[in-house]
């Protein structure tokens, strides 16, 4: 495999894992604050879920483009797990 | 893409990219997605264009569910109950306008039984079809791979390549009020193709970013289950009945008389209509635990009257008559509620179906032109001697026409399969899938000696299908227009009529294709005499 092809492979990694992990951050820690601000939990969950849908395209979309690839991955990875075990700590 | 590359253009040419190659990637599965959701929005009507014992006039009397409905459910369970089993479960699916038949399903420990009947109560054959409710509409949401939702993955992840297509596609094609008045069909290939994709990407936009926003919504739940997981500890089903209201207790062993069912409907239509609007019909009525002294009754309303999905179901104690629970969403569970409907379009308003039909119809072709657009592109610029072009080439075939000629074969076999054949779902089925398969291996094997796929032969072969499917449908069950008319049956008529229309625009097709092949071919064969004179 050339050095472009292994390029564009952590591209499009990074497009759909990377991004997967950030919105599944987001809306879990989103989740987990709503819920523990007296949101019902049902509510809560909704309510991220939608609001991480609403920036996944865009999201994709910079991983896509991005010149800096290694700064996007480091953005979605280390957001996507730090917001995962923040909401899995907050978890009621 | 090299870095200088992306240097040039700023924000259009980074974008470039991803809008190309999500688009050759996931292209021909969004057509499949596209056109199935654009059937499915008519899939009552295909349904009883494909289940004629189902052609029935709208039911107009109130239905009774201890007259005609009770007894039959009864009669269903009864052969389970004799062999020692215990009844868990009923469900009535009441009859509609467009649905005019009800279905009864009742589940016992020995298994579950269902009967399709009308709406006086008299029970039909199995249809031994799937329909366009059982087949189209689940490969439009799950590719039919049910299992550990494999289809809803690959599908949201399609849904969410088509809105990031859509936001890049913007961004690239920058000239928007231009291109909505920008259309030369006439010019070369390259240039109409682009021209087209354009005015359908700019006109139906609004539609398209909506549709598959709320489509993803739907499934929302499932495919990025992350709240569920940390506040569910994964559990999907306590999820959802916390979201909508579901209610749950287990028998009690004991038995005890079912209440009568109707003088519960009353109550709930009643609840449905406080605070004024119309009245609401009911969609389900389900009885969990008959015959137990924990029974319960669910009443579900028919939205037909308005955009939401919610069904504001309400519970009654089955042996007492309480009000046990009546479901009222939150406001963010509502809004996806309301989301839902506008996707699946339940609510009456036949303007709106068919804006819904023609606009998913139109993100079918704007993703098939985009396709043939990079195919001639390609071409221009590397040849199509390689054989990966090929590979897009034939997938795109089809997906587009191939995917068309295989639905159009699948409803002829409902026509010309006699349903007193056992498997016919199965064989129907399998024609689709067939039929398919050889539409890609023709594709194929068309390509290794023509320049271009086999529009044209693809062409007629939906011409010859589409009026097979009607003159079948004329012939197996009677169905003339002039007949369809006299009985009201409208589903047919419609069915009929957009079969027809796709022969007339088939055959338009096949020869302008016809008539580009042989302007195309004529230069070339008077330079092949001349090359053959000067030799001689």
């Amino acid at each position: 495999m050339t050095a472009g092809n292994l390029h564009t492979v952590a591209r499009v990694l990074a497009a759909i894992a990377g991004t997967y992990a950030l919105a599944w951050g987001f809306s879990a820690l989103g989740a987990v604050a709503g819920a523990r601000l007296g949101m019902a939990p049902a509510e809560a969950t909704t309510l991220f879920g939608l609001l991480a849908l609403l920036a996944v395209p865009a999201v994709a979309l910079w991983a896509l483009a991005t010149r800096r690839l290694g700064r996007t991955w480091a953005v979605l990875a280390v957001g996507g797990v730090a917001m995962t075990l923040l909401a899995r700590g907050m978890a009621p | 893409m090299s870095k200088q590359e992306k240097g040039k253009g700023g924000l259009r040419a980074l974008l470039l990219w991803p809008h190309t190659w999500m688009g050759v990637t996931l292209g021909g599965l969004l057509v499949l997605i596209f056109f199935m959701g654009s059937l499915s929005v008519f899939a009552p009507e295909i349904d009883r264009w494909m289940m004629p014992a189902t052609r029935l006039p709208a039911p107009t009397a109130p239905i009774s569910l201890d007259a005609t409905m009770r007894p039959l459910l009864e009669q269903l369970q009864a052969p389970a109950l004799a062999q020692g089993g215990r009844a868990q479960g009923w469900m009535v699916e009441m009859p509609e306008e467009r649905v005019p038949v009800a279905w009864l399903r009742v589940r016992t420990t020995q298994g579950m039984e269902q009967a399709l009947v009308t709406a006086d109560g008299r029970r039909l054959p199995p249809p031994q079809t799937l329909g366009a409710s059982g087949f189209f509409y689940p490969l439009h949401y799950c590719l039919l791979l049910r299992p550990g939702f494999v289809g809803y993955w690959i599908v949201a992840l399609a849904a969410v390549a088509m809105l990031a297509g859509l936001v890049s596609g913007v961004v690239v094609h920058a000239r928007l009020f231009a291109d909505f008045f920008t259309f030369r069909p006439r010019a070369r290939p390259q240039r109409a193709l682009l021209d087209l994709h354009n005015l359908l990407g700019v006109l139906a936009l609004p539609f398209h970013l909506m549709i598959t926003f709320t489509g993803v919504v739907i499934v929302l739940p499932i495919v990025l289950p992350s709240g569920v997981s940390v506040l569910y500890d994964g559990n999907l089903t306590r999820f959802y009945n916390e979201a909508v209201a579901a209610y749950d207790r287990p028998a009690a062993g004991v038995a005890a008389p079912l209440l009568p069912l109707d003088p519960l409907v009353v109550r709930a239509k009643a609840m449905w209509q406080e605070g004024g609007g119309k009245e609401a019909r009911v969609a389900q009525v389900t009885v969990v635990h008959p015959g137990d002294a924990a029974a319960y009754v669910r009443v579900t309303r028919f939205n037909d009257d308005r955009v939401t999905l919610h069904n504001q179901p309400i519970v009654f104690d089955g042996v007492t008559g309480a009000l046990l629970l009546r479901g009222a969403p939150g406001p963010v569970v509502a809004a996806q509620r309301f989301m839902a409907g506008l996707h699946v379009v339940h609510f009456d308003h036949w303007t709106l179906r068919w804006l819904y039909f023609l606009q998913g119809l139109a993100g079918a072709v704007l993703i098939a032109t985009g396709l043939l657009y990079w195919l001639e592109k390609r071409r221009a610029r590397h040849g199509q001697g390689l054989a990966g072009w090929r590979v897009v080439a034939a997938t795109t075939c089809a997906t587009t026409t191939g995917l068309v000629i295989a639905t159009l074969a699948m409803m002829a076999a409902n026509r010309l399969i006699p349903a007193t054949l056992a498997g016919r779902m199965g064989e129907e089925v399998g024609v689709f899938f067939l039929v398919w398969v050889g539409t890609a291996v023709h594709a194929a094997v068309h390509l290794r000696r023509h320049p271009q796929p086999p529009w044209a032969g693809h062409a007629w072969a939906i011409a010859g299908l589409a009026a097979l499917c009607v003159v079948a449908n004329w012939v197996t069950t009677g169905d003339t227009p002039w007949r369809a008319w006299a009985l009201d049956r409208h589903a047919v008529l419609g069915v009929d009529a957009g079969l027809a229309v796709t022969v007339l625009l088939a055959v338009a097709a096949a020869r302008r294709l016809g008539a580009a092949r042989r302007r195309q071919a004529a230069p070339v064969t008077g330079g092949q005499l001349l090359k053959g004179a000067n030799n001689a």
